[in-house]
């Protein structure tokens, strides 16, 4: 028997299948809850790059994708194809192809620094050569990127939704931390990429927590709000039923007592339960604690809605911005799959509610994690690049960069002051009709759900799931003068740094916030502590 | 099938205005059973403000709701609901509908942003049904049962934040039994084939409440029992004995209790009567109406139904100009200021002073009132709930136990019956006592008995 | 005898009267702040109720009536901008609307400058710009209008700057503070380069580093260096500067100089 191995490598995680390739059947699965870089998003991930050197970025997800593989239940010397899809960032960390040209924007950036554009397109490599613990004449292939930020996943989301053969107007997005987008009105495609933030994952948030046992992951209208807490099983049981308005708990469930955290559907829920419930003011909370408390003192607070309220702007305006691109109006674009754990398990009619989608939507398709389902399709079918690749090449004209746009920046100034400074609809319409721009209908009626896959991974293989928790790389140094006092180690926020004895300082890369913090460094009262003179063991 | 099998309270005094077992948080800051007494105003427009869509919305936005609000805010009111009766005009032209339901919400909302103003609006929307074509969706060839459903999602979808309803179940057998004093046609229609007719109805409705996030707030078995109340009258009226009647208002009691099984939440509806029994059993919010509503009827118990209210209300008043300003306004203050005095005896810690100067005022003042005083209240709760499930055991123990409360209450001195009265009591407890204790054969019986009543067809209760 | 100690009147009644006198409605705050002279008045009106069609033609008119261009821009468009930054400050206007009238006031300075014999005077000049590399300009827009409208030139170098740029900028415009936002962290590192080759010229002026990639820790860890977290604070820590304070006593003060924003 031969197997195949297909890869997902995501900002927030890495997700990986066996595949016996006689018959294509899908064995196994295995994910890691966190990605093994230091930081949350990829651009802690460009910087931690540009900063320690590829090679280092390149070897620690290597060592992750190694531990991934082993623990698919598989003999690795049978492994004869490996396929990957995943952004361009993250593809090129695992490939080893520079990353200058995604780190970078403008003309003057990559003129100083002789940047060259890299070519992203399909392929065929040697797995074995990029680093993985598989036999040398194993295969690797790697489907095309689109461009720049839109890469070989939005090529998987609208691959494998349907959205390529659709008449009708029709959007899809990959809700994540980057929220990859794509609008088709006719042939053409206009994409475009928001930064939403982590809030989405349930990351950043007080209690956030991923999809376990014990975590929040939706509030069901009963006029009141009921907890859903996830037993062991991953699955939604009734807990208990809040009145935020009131602030009381007005009857215990089933799942009392076993709340532990909130996961990103549960954030998209509070926020959803705290608009309607009127209880969200010029960016803050109006109860009396200023705090939304559900059971067994899980709360969301008022920073962390306002960080969900910052992801569904962006994600609100980067659509808004496509249609205006699209020259179509809301009403005709009635179509639209989400893709991605959060775009599958969250509740779409409080997420169109809350603008996570356009209001227009009335025909909703939660599709799951695309990524990983083409790059297992790849797998059984090889020939299919040469079809992604024509495909990327037809859509390469129409990408919407919305850091620069115009647009954009007009309907973001909108959303900020629409969630932070509680500007109404009304006013957010008066405004955008000045610069000519169409108006944000209110969502009507109650949209049509076809819930294609039951989880995001639909299928796990007849091996099961294995999640790695522990990836375990660590970055290592000793350093001249250092008094060994230990403040640095207090100063890290989230627990990664520690000290031993001889006064090697060793750094979790997993729980590192990398780059965007940089406390240890900045807080050496001797100023020895060098972040970038760590070296991987 | 859920059924209260519990009162709510332990004693009858601990039952108060202004709080509730189960309070309500909605609309705009609107609280509801959490210590404080909020006032619920209604009203109708002018007759002739209907000629056209445009004047209508305008009668109902412009004038009546600001009107409302802004006397609210001139007199300092914390809180104001509004209650919209849907006049017959907004069901036929359910996108005039809309309008109205949409422009009060924006009204509110403006004030509540304006000036901090806690509002709800309360759209109760029209039973539309007629018993002699057909209750039950698919009955009426004219579509009056599916009217009626899309009235309710027209005031969710476009911004109500409570929907009530007064529903006419029954109503052919209560309008026989009043005009020829027949207990049994009464307990049968506004007892038994009412709670039917609630159960399906407000299954529907709380879906669609749920649906839009909207408070399904109950009902009121106004057209039977206050139907009945209304012509018992006052003093010098004698067409109906206000004993019956006040037997009546124990077995609506059973039927408006179903509202609250199959989805309701409250607050309920004001011109329910039979609220402090309700209350005693579910520990849901109320709405009551009293001495304010003799602009529409008279009252023999002003005082008393505000004694363990949560809403205070009056009833539906004709906007018109007065020298202080336009009714609506004239009616709000009076209904703010009463609760001004409920919450003021709330905030000192006297609430149950008051709530018994209340009760005391009306309590002998007519056989209705009596059963209402929340002591009785509570003791006709507690007959219905050890009942168990058989919603026309509920209603005719309710009755009887109404009844047998003013025989003692006559007999103690606790309250004065006249001879007709009396005698009226005496009857109606021999009635109630002889019926069948099996609901089959009491259907069956009915069925037989009031064959030929006017409108009366078994299939309008799914039955 | 009556005791009040005990009783909570929240729930009886509820002073709007008092309230509402502390709540000043727009239009009266308008009409108080807004200049007395016609001509200017119907300026400053252009730029407070952001009427782009009007402005043009109310400059003109101003300047056919032979009104000095200088007063035309402090007493008519200026106080226009004085009046949205009231409104904003008490949450009657939002930020959109900050922009919006700010693009009205630039429209009408340049009318009025082109008849201008001197330069205008203002709070203070101050150079702005995005890393190199970095494209994400929202926030040091929203700065600039609010900077613009708070009575400060700006120099806007625009996004993908780079370092020299900055460094010429700063050298020929003597400004009173530059300004640098990344929201990518590897664009960071071209800041404290930046402050080092200004010291390295004799010029000692805050450095003022903002946008999601910098946080405190970081900007204040560079000689020159000082933080805003978001545009709103930009204000107050320009008028301090204005006010004289150097960077060192702008950290030291940071907090009290946002409090509450």
């Amino acid at each position: 028997m031969t197997y195949g191995i297909s890869l997902d490598i995501g900002t927030s995680g890495t997700r990986a299948h066996a595949v016996d390739l006689s018959d294509g059947k899908i064995l196994s699965t295995a994910m890691t809850a966190c990605h093994p870089l230091p930081g949350a998003n990829i651009m802690d991930h460009l910087t931690f790059c540009i900063n320690m050197g590829s090679d280092l970025a390149h070897n620690i997800l290597m060592d992750t994708v190694n531990k991934v593989i082993k623990s698919l239940h598989v003999d690795t010397n049978k492994v004869e194809r490996v396929a990957i899809c995943g952004n361009p960032i993250q593809l090129s960390l695992f490939q080893g192809i520079p990353v200058d040209d995604l780190a970078f924007a403008g003309e003057n950036a990559h003129e100083a620094r002789n940047i060259k554009q890299q070519k992203r397109d399909a392929g065929v490599f040697n797995a074995a050569a990029v680093g993985l613990d598989v036999p040398d004449s194993t295969e690797l292939l790697v489907p095309p990127a689109i461009k720049h930020e839109i890469g070989a996943d939005a090529l998987a989301m609208m691959y494998k939704s349907g959205f390529l053969e659709q008449k009708d107007n029709c959007l899809v997005t990959d809700y994540g931390t980057n929220a990859e987008m794509a609008l088709k009105v006719g042939d053409e495609i206009y994409t475009g990429s928001a930064a939403a933030g982590p809030a989405m994952e349930g990351q950043s948030i007080k209690y956030g927590m991923l999809a376990a046992p014990g975590a929040i992951s939706d509030l069901e209208y009963d006029f009141r709000w009921r907890c859903k807490v996830l037993d062991d099983d991953i699955r939604a049981q009734d807990g208990d039923l809040y009145d935020f308005g009131l602030e009381m708990c007005m009857e215990e469930g089933p799942m009392h007592g076993k709340a532990k955290g909130i996961t990103g559907t549960g954030v998209i829920a509070a926020v959803s339960a705290v608009m309607s419930s009127n209880l969200w003011r010029k960016g803050k909370l109006k109860t009396s604690n200023g705090k939304c408390v559900m059971q067994d003192g899980v709360y969301v607070d008022s920073h962390d809605i306002s960080e969900a309220c910052k992801a569904i702007g962006a994600m609100r305006a980067g659509h808004f911005t496509l249609l205006e691109h699209a020259g179509i109006k809301f009403d005709e674009l009635d179509i639209m799959y989400m893709a991605g754990a959060s775009g599958t398990y969250v509740d779409p009619v409080k997420a169109r509610e809350i603008g996570l989608l356009p209001p227009s939507c009335g025909t909703i398709y939660q599709i799951g994690n695309t990524s990983l389902s083409m790059a297992t399709d790849i797998l059984r079918k090889p020939e299919l690049l040469d079809e992604l690749q024509d495909i990327a090449n037809q859509i390469r004209s129409n990408h919407v960069m919305f850091a620069s746009d115009k647009t954009f920046e007009q309907i973001y100034i909108q959303e900020l002051a629409y969630w932070e400074e509680g500007m109404t609809l009304e006013k957010y319409n008066q405004n955008l009709s000045f610069y000519g721009i169409q108006p944000l209908p209110k969502p009507k009626g109650v949209p049509t759900v076809h819930r294609i896959v039951e989880r995001d991974i639909p299928v796990l293989g007849e091996y099961g799931l294995t999640i790695l928790d522990d990836i375990g790389t660590e970055l290592v140094g000793k350093f001249d003068g250092c008094t060994k006092c230990g403040y640095c180690v207090d100063e890290c926020p989230e627990k990664a740094l520690s000290q031993d004895e001889d006064g090697t300082m060793r750094v979790s890369t997993k729980r590192c916030l990398g780059t965007a913090c940089y406390r240890c460094q900045m807080h050496c009262l001797e100023g020895v502590y060098k972040y970038d003179q760590l070296k991987m063991v | 099938m859920s059924r209260f099998t519990k009162m709510a309270y332990a004693t009858s005094d601990d039952m108060t205005f202004g709080r509730s077992k189960k309070p309500l948080s909605y609309g705009l800051g609107i609280k509801v059973g959490l210590g404080s007494v909020i006032p619920e105003i209604n009203y109708l427009p002018r007759p002739g403000a209907e000629s056209s869509r445009e004047r209508l919305v305008k009668e109902y936005v412009q004038y009546i709701t600001q009107d409302c609000i802004k006397q609210a805010v001139n007199l300092g009111f914390p809180n104001l609901q509004l209650e919209t009766e849907w006049i017959h005009t907004m069901s036929d032209d359910l996108g005039l509908a809309a309008s109205v339901v949409s422009g009060q919400k924006e009204a509110i909302t403006n004030f509540h942003e304006k000036y901090g103003i806690n509002l709800a609006v309360r759209h109760t929307v029209p039973d539309l049904r007629d018993a002699s074509y057909g209750l039950r969706a698919g009955m009426d060839t004219n579509g009056r049962p599916e009217k009626v459903i899309e009235c309710a999602e027209v005031a969710c979808e476009n911004g109500a934040d409570v929907l009530s309803i007064e529903s006419l179940g029954g109503k052919e057998l209560s309008d026989y039994a009043v005009t020829t004093g027949d207990i049994t046609a009464f307990l049968f229609g506004a007892g038994f084939l009412a709670s039917k007719d609630m159960e399906s109805l407000w299954k529907e409705l709380s879906g669609i409440c749920k649906k839009h996030r909207v408070i399904p707030g109950g009902d009121s078995n106004c057209a039977c029992s206050n139907t009945v109340m209304f012509m018992a009258g006052g003093h010098l009226d004698k067409d109906v004995q206000k004993t019956f009647s006040a037997v009546c208002r124990c077995i609506s009691a059973a039927s408006a209790l179903v509202v609250f099984e199959n989805g309701a939440v409250g607050p309920g509806k004001d011109c329910s009567y039979e609220g402090p029994i309700v209350k005693s059993i579910t520990g849901m919010p109320i709405s009551s109406e009293g001495k304010h509503s003799h602009c529409a009827h008279i009252d023999l118990f002003g005082n008393l139904t505000a004694a363990i209210t949560d809403m205070w209300s009056n009833e539906s008043v004709q906007y018109r100009h007065e020298f202080g300003g336009t009714s609506v306004q004239c009616w709000a203050g009076l209904i703010g200021y009463e609760c001004s005095l409920m919450n003021t005896a709330i905030s000192t810690g006297t609430e149950k002073t008051l709530r018994d100067l209340y009760t005391l005022s009306d309590r002998g003042r007519s056989p209705e009132g009596y059963i209402l005083s929340y002591d009785n209240a509570w003791k006709i709760g507690k007959s219905i709930i050890e009942c168990g499930n058989s919603h026309y055991l509920r209603a005719r123990t309710a009755g009887i136990t109404g009844a047998k409360l003013l025989i003692d209450g006559y007999n103690n001195k606790d309250i004065g019956l006249s001879r007709k009265q009396l005698e009226t009591l005496y009857k109606i407890i021999r009635d109630l006592e002889s019926l069948p204790d099996d609901e089959d054969v009491f259907l069956d019986m009915c069925i037989r008995k009031y064959a030929d009543v006017r409108g009366f067809n078994i299939k309008n209760y799914g039955i | 005898m009556l005791d009040t100690s005990k009783v909570d009147f929240n729930s009886i009644y509820r002073r709007y009267d008092i309230e509402s006198e502390n709540f000043n409605m727009p239009e009266s705050i308008v009409s108080r702040m807004l200049p007395k002279n016609p001509i200017l008045r119907n300026i400053a009106m252009a730029v407070t109720y952001v009427r782009f069609r009007e402005v043009g033609p109310a400059v003109m008119k101003a300047l056919q009536f032979k009104i000095d261009p200088q007063t035309i821009v402090n007493e008519g468009l200026v106080t226009g901008m004085e009046i949205v930054s009231y409104l904003y400050a008490h949450h009657i206007y939002y930020l959109p609307e900050i922009i919006m009238a700010s693009k009205v006031m630039e429209l009408g300075i340049s009318i009025a400058e082109k008849v201008m014999t001197e330069e205008l005077a203002t709070k203070g000049k101050i150079v702005m710009h995005v890393a190199e590399g970095d494209p994400h300009d929202i926030g040091k827009n929203i700065a600039a209008s609010m900077l613009k409208s708070s009575g400060y030139s700006v120099i806007d170098l625009g996004k993908d700057v780079t370092p020299e740029e900055v460094i010429d900028a700063v050298c020929n415009e003597k400004p009173m503070m530059v300004t640098g936002t990344a929201l990518m962290t590897v664009t960071l590192s071209a800041f404290p380069k930046t402050a080092k080759a200004l010291a390295d010229r004799g010029i000692d002026i805050p450095y003022m580093v903002a946008g999601g990639a910098v946080n405190r820790d970081f900007a204040e860890s560079f000689d020159m260096g000082i933080y805003s977290k978001k545009a709103p604070q930009t204000i107050p820590i320009a008028d301090s500067i204005s006010n004289g304070s150097s960077w060192r006593e702008i950290r030291e003060s940071w907090d009290d100089i946002v409090e509450g924003i």
